[in-house]
């Protein structure tokens, strides 16, 4: 008889054998979908990084910044570009300005032409802002529209870009943006423009530890699924034993079934994946969504995913089978696990003491020589030492509550914890590294915003104001008066007074400017001093002063505070004639920019990694406790025949799927703080700590909470329907 | 279950005299259980054909019959597990085959007490917190539960293997465990379907006199399925059941 | 049940007065039917004549009460013999019972009842005697359990029986 004839034989023989096949062959096809969606958005980033990063002008073919303000148009084949960053609401626009002469040859990806002076190129996105706002508002900053950028040249359907066409002479060489995130400051002359997959090797780590963070639990899925139903597995291939296959062929057996299932299952992950992208494609993150063909994986990758997983799938059911030693008489019966030793905790503990010593070491002032590097090992051995210490804390923990338990439910179910701890804790593995990753990040993202002092809101500069920095030269100081007094005349514009630099620190305003803006002017002061620290959000420091230098440094206008009256201000200083050394923005602003907006997009790969990384633990979760079910259908089934209710049986599966959730889930966030405060705290030397995370933390945990919840509550009819009367029979 | 008949020792003290028992301490001769013309067809078998059975209080019936004659399903129907296709079952004056499964749930929580062939221990829980368990889902506090627990475990004669695990128990043990967690609760009726199809004799025997004594101790009624005349021989009477029929011994008087 | 070689045997384990004999054999052997003193007394003399048991002198006072007996190594190798000779399985049947049910069948009576009957009839006894074991000191418990098994037997063949009824019945009337 043939191996597979055999294996058929063994398969197909049991009863419920189909529904455990389907089950394995339904969380391989997850696993393969998520993995393919994976591979594919992981090739997408590098794509999207390279559409969305040619806005860079010295990543630009020929790249060479201007020194001087140019006069003359470029050659033919050369564009001058210079890129902004522009804000609306709240929302960053990448801006290019770029100057070409009219009979330019140089293309601009996605737009094809330079557009002309006072023509510009929007994306689909920003070009539907624009269509929904006044004029006033944002459309007027740039110009009539020629056209739109095409996909081929943005990073997601959510987009804000646009390039415009600007005269030679309004490129101006000591213009910049106020981010930091890596546009280059200044005019460049380019012969084209072009992207890269990845600007930094630091993206590229963050999405390679992106990658495995959401690879390992799809892997953990895997392994759930192939072990449904190995109890009643393990019984069939012990009758073959019995009838004198030798345990190298009862292996092979195995591993026939697991192939053949999990091929089925990968191939139907491939159908599920084609079916899912646009769903994902949907998802939000803070960078904004994606477009579908990011997400798809290509073909070779796709024979690639189901190839691997088919043939790890099966080697592992192979090793496991031979490894198991199934005896002619078999391995039916349950066995319980070797109680888990208090060893595993001992990674953990050594982990957080040696970050907390470094850490306090560092603080006190004597900082050990390589701090950086012990606490990164720390960090290591806390997340190793999570993974190892849980089933022990799971086993300690249900060993509590089964001498306190007061419910049969309760005792039933911490004794079967109790017995496999490590079966009950791998279910929620992925989960407790994936909350344990997210709380460290979320916790050191806080120090940024938490960095600086803010005075009391009546005392400091209104969130509403834009703060312009002018590049103003010393031949248009009265222009740049008069530019002022018709940006003071837009509509819900309070005041708009010009200021100028203090040769030691601050800004200079006359005392009728510095009235308008609201501020007490010291008695009989022709001018005022204002210490910089008001313009970050600092208390203000009003000083009388003399006036030393009239060239116009600062635009400062106050609005009544709606973000239309923000935005028909930003919009008048922008399409003034002032020259700009900054574009105007509000204290918020400012304080998002930079550092915060590169944190906010690994935050939301992070947010992207949990959300999958818990939705696979929650399918896992499914999985394990339906499988710690049907072990033990019989005996539930016989209990409910003598009466024991259906709903006690469900409470049996929350205490199960929720003791070592709890167990680790206080302990993940708690260390996950730890981590982060030793880790921010030990390298500044306690110059910078933690504090509450954003709301989307909390959000991210909530969602957690009820996927395994919503995982839990699946099995209940599973749980109902293998525990009736015929689970009971002999078989 | 107010509606239910009285209760043997419900708090399992042996001292009380039971309301069921007679003056002179025999059986009593009111049927406890009273099926009348049960029939059940599990597609186009037919288990059950047209069975009148009488069981009084206090006394223990053994039904016996060849394997397939409908032994199982006849227990199963009495105590309210499966419902039957027609005919009528009525426990003191409750009629069973008017409750909904909800209402038998509880019924057989409340009043039957279950001893099967094997594998009705949990396999992870000690003898002791196996027994606690039906205490448990009646609502009586752990402490207490483990208390009763541990005597009735001292009764079926298996104290030494409180804390023990199933699988650290022989079969015989193991079933005693069984008998006490079927007898804890104080049912009225306590339904044994084959307690001793695993065991040798000597286990057998120790089960029995365990089964028997611990029911009339505590003044539960037992129905008993056996194909082994042995273990039928611990009743007081003996129905048997062939093709879905009672042959003989149905019917009291 | 070979009385002699009982006897011989209870010899075996240490000599013994005929009184005390009579006494160890009542405890193991007699509880339905307790041996004579006189039927003791003839057997021993039956033993002495075959050289397996010899008396080991008189004790002061008459009688053959005082006389105390014990085994001689012939004995001991005839007591080895005896138990160690596997018994031949009884081969009488339920003679009645099978003529019985063939009667019945041949009758055309209700044979299947004849067998309800006689099965009643055999629980019946079952309970008695394991009532009968409850509290009850050891070898009351192996008798009983012996004549349990036997019962059983019979019980099995009846059930079997009952089992082949239509068989039989359509192999007759061929």
């Amino acid at each position: 008889m043939t191996l597979t004839r055999l294996a058929w034989l063994v398969t197909a023989g049991g009863r419920g054998a189909w529904g455990r096949l389907a089950g394995m062959a339904a969380g391989i096809a997850v696993g393969v979908a998520l993995l393919l969606m994976l591979c594919g958005a992981y090739d997408g980033l590098a794509s999207r990084a390279e559409r969305s990063t040619w806005t860079s002008p010295n990543h630009g073919v020929d790249a060479g910044r201007l020194t001087g303000p140019a006069t003359v148009p470029p050659a033919d084949d050369v564009l001058l570009v210079s890129v902004v960053e522009d804000t609306f609401a709240g929302r960053a626009i990448t801006r290019l300005d770029v100057a070409s002469s009219p009979g330019s040859t140089a293309t601009v990806p996605g737009i094809g032409r330079p557009p002309a002076i006072g023509t510009y190129h929007a994306s689909p996105a920003l070009a539907a802002l624009i269509d929904g706002r006044p004029a006033d508002q944002l459309g007027a900053r740039y110009g009539s529209r020629a056209g739109l950028i095409a996909d081929t040249a943005l990073a997601g359907p959510d987009s804000l870009v646009v390039v415009t066409g600007t005269a030679v002479a309004d490129l101006d060489p000591s213009r910049s943006s106020i981010g930091f995130g890596g546009e280059p400051y200044g005019v460049w002359s380019v012969t084209g423009l072009r992207g890269t997959a990845f600007p930094s090797t630091a993206y590229r780590t963050v999405a390679i530890i992106g990658a495995m963070a959401i690879l390992l639990p799809v892997l953990i899925l895997v392994g759930v699924v192939t072990r449904l139903g190995a109890a009643e597995r393990a019984g069939r291939l012990a009758a073959l034993r019995l009838i004198g296959a030798t345990p190298r062929r009862v292996a092979d057996i195995a591993a026939v079934e697991i192939g053949v299932t999990s091929f089925a299952g990968a191939v139907a992950g491939v159908a599920l994946a084609w079916l899912l992208v646009p769903v994902a494609a949907r998802v939000d993150v803070a960078d904004g969504r994606f477009f579908p063909a990011d997400l798809t994986a290509g073909p070779v990758t796709t024979v690639a995913v189901v190839l691997g997983v088919v043939v790890v799938a099966t080697a592992v059911a192979w090793w496991r089978t031979a490894r198991a030693g199934i005896g002619p008489l078999g391995g039916s019966r349950s066995r319980p696990e070797h109680r888990p030793s208090a060893i595993g905790v001992l990674p953990l503990l050594v982990g957080v003491m040696e970050m907390v010593a470094v850490t306090v070491l560092a603080i006190a002032g004597s900082p050990l020589p390589g701090t950086d590097v012990l606490l990164i090992l720390g960090f290591l051995l806390v997340a190793f030492g999570l993974l190892t210490s849980g089933p022990v804390l799971t086993y300690w923990v249900a060993g509590l509550g089964a001498g306190r338990s007061r419910t049969a439910a309760g005792v039933i179910a911490m004794n079967w914890i109790r017995r496999h701890p490590r079966a009950t804790f791998r279910s929620v593995s992925g989960l407790v590294a994936a909350l344990f990753m997210v709380s460290v990040f979320a916790a050191a993202v806080t120090t940024v915003r938490d960095d600086r002092v803010f005075a009391p809101v009546g005392d400091r500069i209104p969130e509403s104001a834009l703060v312009t920095n002018l590049g103003t030269r010393p031949g248009e100081v009265a222009r740049a008066s008069a530019e002022a007094a018709r940006v003071a005349g837009t509509a819900g514009v309070t005041a708009a007074v010009i200021g100028s630099h203090h040769p030691e620190e601050g800004v200079v305003f006359t005392a009728g400017d510095a009235v308008r803006l609201g501020l007490t002017v010291p008695d009989g002061a022709g001018h005022v001093r204002v210490g910089n620290s008001w313009f970050e959000g600092g208390p203000l420091d009003v000083a009388a002063t003399a006036a030393v230098d009239t060239t116009p440094a600062i635009l400062l206008v106050t609005t009544d505070g709606s973000t239309a009256s923000i935005e028909r201000a930003r919009t008048a200083v922008l399409v003034s004639g002032l020259r700009l050394a900054l574009p105007p923005t509000t204290p918020a602003e400012r304080r998002v920019s930079g550092l915060q907006s590169w944190a906010d997009r690994y935050a939301g790969l992070a947010a992207l990694g949990i959300v999958v990384a818990t939705v696979i633990s929650a399918v896992s979760l499914a999985v394990s406790t339906v499988a710690a079910i049907l072990d033990r259908r019989r005996v539930l089934g016989l209990l409910r025949l003598t009466g024991m209710p259906v709903s006690a049986i469900r409470r049996v599966i929350v205490a199960e799927a929720a003791l070592p959730l709890a167990t680790v889930f206080a302990l993940c966030v708690g260390l996950g703080f730890l981590v982060a405060w030793c880790i921010l705290a030990g390298l500044t030397q306690g110059r910078r700590s933690v504090s509450w995370p954003d709301p989307s933390y909390y959000a991210a945990l909530g969602t957690s909470l009820l996927l395994a919840a919503a995982a839990v509550t699946a099995t209940f009819r599973t749980a109902r329907t293998n525990t009736g009367l015929a689970a009971t029979r002999f078989e | 279950m107010s509606d239910a008949p009285p209760r043997g020792t419900a708090d399992g003290q042996m001292g009380d005299a039971p309301p069921r028992r007679t003056p002179d301490g025999t059986v009593s001769e009111v049927p406890l259980l009273r099926a009348r013309g049960l029939r059940l067809a599990f597609g186009l078998t037919e288990a059950l054909r047209g069975v009148d059975v009488d069981v009084c209080a206090r006394e223990i019936v053994a039904v016996t019959g060849p394997s397939g004659s409908g032994k199982s399903t006849l227990l199963h129907v009495l105590a309210g597990v499966l419902a039957p296709d027609a005919g009528t079952v009525d426990y003191g004056g409750v009629r069973v085959t008017d409750l909904d499964e909800e209402g038998r749930s509880r019924l057989r929580l409340a009043e039957f007490g279950f001893v099967f062939q094997y594998g009705q221990l949990l396999p992870d829980l000690s003898a002791v917190d196996n027994v606690t368990i039906p205490l448990l889902l009646t609502g009586i506090r752990r402490r207490e539960a483990l208390r009763r627990a541990g005597e009735w475990l001292d009764r079926v004669g298996v104290g030494d293997c409180a804390a023990r695990l199933p699988a650290e128990m022989s079969g015989g043990q193991a079933q005693r465990v069984a008998v006490a967690r079927a007898l804890a609760t104080g049912p009225a009726v306590l339904f044994a379907d084959e307690p001793t199809g695993s065991l040798d004799s000597l286990a057998a025997e120790t089960v029995m006199l365990a089964l028997t004594g611990a029911a009339r101790e505590s003044g539960a009624t037992v129905v008993l399925i056996t194909h082994d005349p042995r273990t039928a021989a611990y009743a007081d009477r003996e129905l048997t059941v062939r093709d879905g029929r009672v042959t003989f011994g149905g019917l009291v008087g | 049940m070979d009385n002699t070689t009982a006897l011989l045997g209870l010899l075996g384990a240490g000599a013994s007065y005929g009184y005390d004999l009579k006494n160890s054999y009542d405890r193991w052997f007699g509880v339905k039917k307790p041996l004579a003193l006189g039927q003791v007394y003839t057997t021993l003399a039956r033993l002495i004549r075959y050289g397996w048991i010899e008396a080991l002198g008189e004790e002061a006072g008459a009688g053959p009460d005082r006389k105390r007996y014990g085994i001689t190594p012939a004995g001991r190798e005839r007591v080895m013999e005896w138990m160690f000779t596997p018994e031949v399985p009884s081969e009488t049947m339920q003679s009645n019972l099978f003529a019985k049910t063939i009667i019945a069948l041949l009758l055309d009576d209700d044979a299947g009842r004849m067998l309800d009957l006689q099965r009643a009839q055999h629980m019946a006894r079952m309970r008695h005697v394991t009532a009968e074991k409850k509290g009850a000191p050891l070898a009351t418990v192996l008798v009983c359990d012996h004549a349990l098994f036997h019962i059983e037997a019979d019980l099995r063949w009846i059930d079997l029986t009952a089992a082949r009824l239509g068989q039989l019945r359509a192999e007759m009337t061929r």
